[in-house]
């Protein structure tokens, strides 16, 4: 199986089997920061097709010097960014966790409720703070990484994450 | 290790990002300190609720669409780099040189030819008519212009 750097080289030379693997190998990924970030489902669509547009216009200059995951979720940091600048009034959405069998209606309205809380909170979050945490607690990366991804140290990802479950901690300290 | 330089590196230590030796006076000092224990346990908490949150499921055909819409913007063949679609690429470019020469073939025969045929038939003549343009611009009073026409009525007038 192709690793991901191949699957760009092939793609830099016009190859658009290899482009739409990369799609699928990464979409969900993709999907889910751009959607954590923006709690909006549409724009996280729209921002997630452009990121992937703005790698391939770019393949020819890809150079591997980090995984590629780390970056597709620089460009779409670097989108979200211009969609959260944008972006007035703020679209909010509600992300309703699936209701499960085992639940009665009370355990699934305190659920709904806490989830809510917790997706406000993150909003509130700075931006950096809040790409940040969505990198390390959705998809698992090490601060190096997210230090990439963000064009920051590792030093200043362990900043931004400190200060950021400071404040939610607070702001959520009766809902966890 | 102080409880306020415990309490800054919780976060870290729970993310397994301190060096080894930094994760050991953590552990130390948690281990005396029930106020820190019980922060880490906040912390805890507060990671397990985060990620109970609910990502977003990936649209239908998401993939085919993106490059779709590449293809379309990017103007790139569709499947132009399996094996089928170059050998189609390479025949079609020999194909369109084949028909230049071809045509440049034909082109030269039918000049040829032409030229023959014309040979024992008078050449056309045609008059050529030479016309003084005598029209300076830059003058004040250019020949055949409105203004030389009102001074020669000037002239006759005086």
């Amino acid at each position: 199986m192709s690793t991901d750097e191949q699957l760009m080289l092939s793609a830099a030379e016009g190859d658009m089997d290899a482009f739409e693997e990369l799609v699928r190998r990464h979409q969900q990924g993709a999907l889910n920061v751009a959607y954590r970030f923006l709690s909006d489902r549409t724009l996280a669509e729209d921002v997630a097709q452009e990121a992937f547009m703005k790698i391939l216009a770019g393949a020819d200059r890809y150079r591997p010097s980090a995984r590629f995951r780390t970056y597709l979720y620089n460009v779409i940091w670097h989108l979200c960014i211009d969609v959260h600048r944008r972006r007035k009034p703020l679209r909010l959405e509600s992300l309703r966790p699936q209701p499960s069998d085992e639940d009665g209606p009370a355990d699934a309205a305190l659920r709904d409720e806490r989830s809510a809380r917790v997706q406000a909170a993150i909003r509130k979050l700075p931006p950096r703070q809040r790409m940040a945490l969505v990198l390390k607690h959705y998809e698992g990366m090490s601060y190096k990484e997210i230090g990439k991804a963000l064009r920051c140290s590792a030093r200043a990802v362990d900043a931004l994450l400190s200060r950021a479950k400071r404040q939610l901690k607070e702001e959520l300290q009766d809902a966890i | 290790m102080k409880c306020k330089k415990t309490s800054e590196r919780l976060n870290a230590y729970l993310d397994g990002e301190l060096a080894p030796d930094e994760a050991l006076a953590v552990r130390e000092h948690l281990r005396a300190c029930p106020q820190c224990a019980a922060e880490l346990d906040g912390l805890k908490q507060l990671n397990r609720a985060l990620e109970a949150e609910p990502g977003m499921a990936v649209p239908n055909g998401f993939a085919r669409r993106v490059r779709a819409v590449a293809e379309e913007r990017h103007a790139v063949p569709v499947g132009l780099a399996t094996s089928t679609a170059r050998l189609q690429l390479v025949l079609s470019r020999i194909a369109a040189v084949v028909m230049v020469a071809a045509g440049l073939w034909v082109g030269g025969l039918m000049a040829r030819s032409t030229s023959q045929s014309s040979l024992g038939v008078e050449p056309e003549t045609y008059e050529v008519t030479e016309f003084d343009l005598q029209l300076d611009p830059l003058s004040a009073t250019p020949p055949g212009s409105v203004a030389e026409v009102y001074l020669a009525f000037a002239d006759q007038g005086e």
